[in-house]
């Protein structure tokens, strides 16, 4: 009798011990998972690169798995889309606000959930009913709540500026949104704001051409036209020796201070959505939304070429810095 | 012969009572150990996956106590520098991020010894002089101010994003004179909680979440649970008890002390499937157990089958025998104990048919002597008969002989002589009369030869029994030839003088014949003969022994000499003659 429990004894952790690493599999039948993705823009690569790494770093490994289907060409987002339910995924991961509208009115009877890697503001969007309660079949990581810290940072690098010039576009419903905790931060900073509103190629460079002299600074809010089209702002900026500040994390493509995501970070925290989703079987609507982490980025290069010198308290405090 | 017990019965109860009973309770006893071991095991293991996110969310949130107080002991003198740099310096300290590059604090404030907020730095808004409040009433500034030790407050869950977060405060002390000069306060994210629960597995469907000291669930994989303000009793819940969602659970309960806050790591694996493996273990276990029990029971049937196969036809083959059939033969199909039994038990058999057919012999034999002497017997008997018959024929013939002598003498004297030599061949002849008729040609029933004796005498004489009463009063005697002859001789010659004298000119009277065994011993029987009657009787002065009457000399010689008696005379009423005697051995004389 002690013979045999001593044989459970040691059998148990020895079986425990051999069985396999937990990796996820797919469907009850075997079958891999099948996550669609959808990245507007090639940008926002680093999203999708984050949300692969957290995904394998939860087990699913791709071409083992799970499997992913990543259009390169996104002109015709609701061809991509509806290629996508074609092929049945288990999943669609979306960026941006718009491809996620698009995706959520499609995939509405599919019961294909999505996890959305990049909203600005899914609620006022109208993506999600709130953040703790997303509905729908939908969650996904917000990255806006950076704007009005974001705008604080360019202030304190450029402590002088007293005139900060906004361009916005109209892509995206969030942008009243953007604008107006701007007026609300530049009031409470005590600096005034000149927005323009710029949807075309050609009205933003009408628009950075008529920048008032006055303008100590730009703000580059979130935009997806915007960030498209930011080396633009950039070369502009740098003509006119003007200070950038952002809340979208841009600080490597030209804007000298960031405060926002880092979209392989928010690829990342998508991942353990998608997790919970296809794993643990959470309905998508259960999870609420996660708002991104953000991070101070410099862009040294860019405030050398404007002759800003950012003070070394600041520089202390950043996450990232481009030298 | 019935067979009323069965071998094979008590063999098979033996072999239920040895084998399956203590199978089954072995069986039994070790799927139950199997059951305690691995249910302890299951516990054991939940309990250190729910130890490693206790140590987990333990080392975090000290290495941000940690964060926080050696700030201050570098910048102790942090509240008399003014609000600019305490900004800077609260800022440089929500910069402050974890291995992941994430944000430890959301927000961060430094209190002075009032509660009044000197500077605040948040990690989305920006915090003008005007939004600096005072808390000199809130727990994140009392309880340091007045304990000097860190403040926990409870974690909460922020309603617009869902996300944990928990107060933290130190107390500023002022080194140079150990004076609590102020508190710093931060917001600390928690979120970092949902990654650590989120990256634990526990078994197939098992979830670790934290539950605070009130029961709230604040982390759990499912975010959900924890936005709908679950509450959890977590008293007494460890082990096999009632989980989050009402269904019976293993679950663990670790607790992580944080100043006066408590937070509960469980973990919990729906009982069903906690205990899969153990009821695989149990289902191993029952299925070799039924295949043990069935090959132990098919084994054991057999066994017995090969024991009691050759018994019960051994049982047969008795049976067999034992109602006749000696013939039978068991059936010998091994080698072994049991197939030299029945080998010895058909030579025994054999044997016993031998002896069988032998005493058959013998027994026909002994039959056909014992018919033989029987038949002998019987010859003898005839012979016998035959002889006496003969004898008796002689005798008769003997006495017609003197008869027709007697005829041919006229003298009454000599007639009357003849007569009574008749008499006493008659009453001989009598005796080989009643031997040949009777059974037994030993011995003759002598109340019956008294009877016919003395009637033939009464015949003889002409006198009717109506004259002289005859009374014969004999028990149910049988004498033999030897003591008979005498006896009837003697009889004979009395009952003549008897009815010859006693009796003159017809007078009546009374004769009376007595025959008693009087006793008897080992060897002999004794009798005693009274032959009497009332008659005139004989004188007094006559002495029987000087008579020349050959009757009474007959009678003398016969009681004293031959039956070696004795005998009296009694005169007294008529006559009386007692006699005594034995009964004589019967000599072999050849």
């Amino acid at each position: 009798m002690k013979s045999s429990a001593i044989i459970f004894v040691i059998l148990i952790p020895l079986l425990i011990l051999l069985s396999p690493m937990p990796i996820y599999s797919a469907h009850a039948e075997g079958k891999p998972f099948l996550a669609g993705i959808i990245r507007p823009n090639a940008k926002l690569q680093n999203i999708v690169d984050g949300f692969k790494s957290g995904m394998e770093s939860y087990g699913f490994i791709e071409g083992k798995n799970i499997n992913y289907i990543q259009p390169d060409n996104v002109t015709d987002i609701d061809s991509v889309i509806q290629d996508m339910i074609a092929k049945k995924v288990d999943l669609l991961f979306t960026i941006t606000g718009p491809v996620t509208n698009k995706a959520k009115q499609k995939l509405k009877e599919t019961g294909i959930p999505i996890v959305f890697g990049a909203v600005f503001n899914p609620v006022e969007t109208g993506i999600v009913k709130s953040i703790p309660d997303p509905g729908g079949n939908i969650t996904g990581i917000q990255i806006s709540g950076s704007t009005e810290k974001a705008f604080e940072w360019l202030l304190k690098a450029v402590p002088q500026a007293k005139f900060i010039y906004v361009p916005y576009s109209t892509d995206s419903e969030a942008h009243t949104f953007i604008i107006n905790i701007l007026e609300k931060s530049a009031e409470k900073s005590h600096v005034e704001l000149v927005t323009a509103r710029t949807d075309t190629p050609e009205e933003l460079t009408k628009a950075l051409a008529a920048i008032p002299k006055n303008a100590d600074a730009i703000f580059v809010p979130n935009s997806p036209f915007l960030i498209s089209n930011l080396e633009t702002i950039i070369k502009v900026a740098i003509e006119r020796k003007l200070p950038t500040g952002s809340g979208t994390g841009q600080y490597k493509n030209g804007i000298m201070i960031t405060y926002g995501q880092d979209h392989f970070h928010s690829g990342k925290m998508a991942s353990r959505l998608a997790k919970s989703v296809l794993h643990d079987k959470i309905p998508a609507a259960a999870l609420p939304i996660e708002t991104t982490e953000f991070f101070l980025g410099i862009n040294l290069q860019t405030a050398k070429s404007i002759g800003i010198t950012i003070p070394g308290s600041i520089l202390q405090q950043a996450d990232f810095i481009v030298r | 012969m019935k067979i009323k017990g069965s071998i094979r019965r008590r063999l098979v109860i033996s072999l239920v009572l040895l084998a399956i009973i203590p199978l089954l309770l072995l069986g039994t006893l070790l799927s139950w150990q199997s059951f305690v071991i691995q249910q302890r095991q299951i516990i054991e293991l939940q309990r250190e996956k729910a130890l490693r996110v206790l140590n987990q969310i333990g080392s975090i949130i000290h290495k941000q106590e940690e964060l926080l107080s050696n700030a201050l002991t570098i910048d102790y003198y942090i509240l008399d520098i003014g609000s600019e740099k305490q900004g800077r310096f609260l800022s440089q300290m929500l910069s402050f991020s974890d291995e992941s590059r994430v944000s430890i604090f959301n927000e961060i404030a430094l209190l002075d010894s009032r509660g009044q907020e000197l500077a605040r730095e948040s990690r989305t808004s920006i915090i003008t002089p005007k939004d600096l409040r005072n808390r000199s009433n809130a727990e994140e500034f009392t309880v340091p101010l007045s304990k000097r030790q860190t403040y926990y407050g409870p974690v909460y869950i922020d309603d617009k994003t869902g996300a944990p977060f928990m107060l933290m405060s130190i107390p500023v002390i002022d080194t140079r004179n150990d004076i609590v000069k102020g508190v710093l306060t931060a917001e600390m994210r928690m979120k970092f909680m949902w990654d650590i629960v989120d990256r634990i597995n526990v078994g197939e469907s098992g979830v670790v979440y934290v539950v605070d000291r009130t029961g709230r669930v604040i982390v759990h994989p499912n975010p959900s649970v924890v936005l709908k303000g679950e509450h959890f009793d977590i008293e007494n819940k460890s082990g096999i008890s009632t989980g989050l969602d009402g269904s019976k659970a293993v679950l663990t309960n670790d607790i992580l002390s944080l100043g006066t806050q408590r937070l509960h790591v469980m973990t919990e694996i729906p009982l069903v499937t906690a205990l899969k493996s153990t009821y695989t273990s149990l289902l191993t276990i029952a299925v070799f157990l039924v295949l043990t029990l069935t090959g132990s029971v098919v084994l054991g049937f057999i066994t017995v089958r090969q024991i009691i196969r050759p018994v019960e036809s051994l049982a047969e083959t008795a049976l067999a025998i034992s109602s006749g059939d000696i013939d039978r033969k068991a059936v010998v199909i091994r080698n072994d104990e049991l197939g030299a039994l029945s080998e010895s038990f058909n030579i025994m058999t054999s044997r016993l048919a031998e002896t069988i057919t032998s005493l058959k012999n013998q027994i026909t034999e002994r039959e056909k002597a014992e018919r033989a002497l029987s038949e002998s017997l019987r010859e003898k008997e005839v012979l016998l008969k035959e002889i006496h018959h003969r004898v008796k024929n002689n005798m008769q013939v003997i006495s017609s002989l003197l008869n027709l002598q007697a005829r041919q003498i006229s003298d009454k004297q000599y007639i009357e002589l003849f007569n009574e030599s008749r008499n006493r061949i008659a009453s001989m002849a009598l005796v080989h009369e009643k031997l040949y008729n009777s059974k037994d040609l030993t011995n003759i029933d002598f109340k019956d030869y008294i009877n016919c004796l003395a009637n033939e005498l009464f015949s003889f004489y002409g006198i009717s029994p109506k004259k002289i009463l005859l009374k014969i009063s004999s028990e149910n005697i049988r004498l033999p030839i030897d003591t008979a002859i005498p006896c009837g001789l003697i009889i004979n010659e009395l009952v003549s003088n008897s009815l010859k004298y006693a009796f003159p000119e017809g007078k009546n009277g009374e004769i009376n014949i007595i025959l008693d065994k009087t006793s008897a011993d080992d060897n002999d029987n004794f009798y005693n003969l009274t032959v009497s009657d009332n008659g005139i009787g004989i004188p007094g002065d006559l002495d029987i022994r000087r008579l020349k009457s050959l009757g009474l000399q007959l009678v003398i010689t016969l009681v004293e000499h031959q039956l070696k008696g004795g005998m009296q005379l009694d005169r007294s009423k008529g006559t009386l003659f007692d006699i005594h005697f034995k009964e004589l051995k019967y000599k072999s004389r050849i």
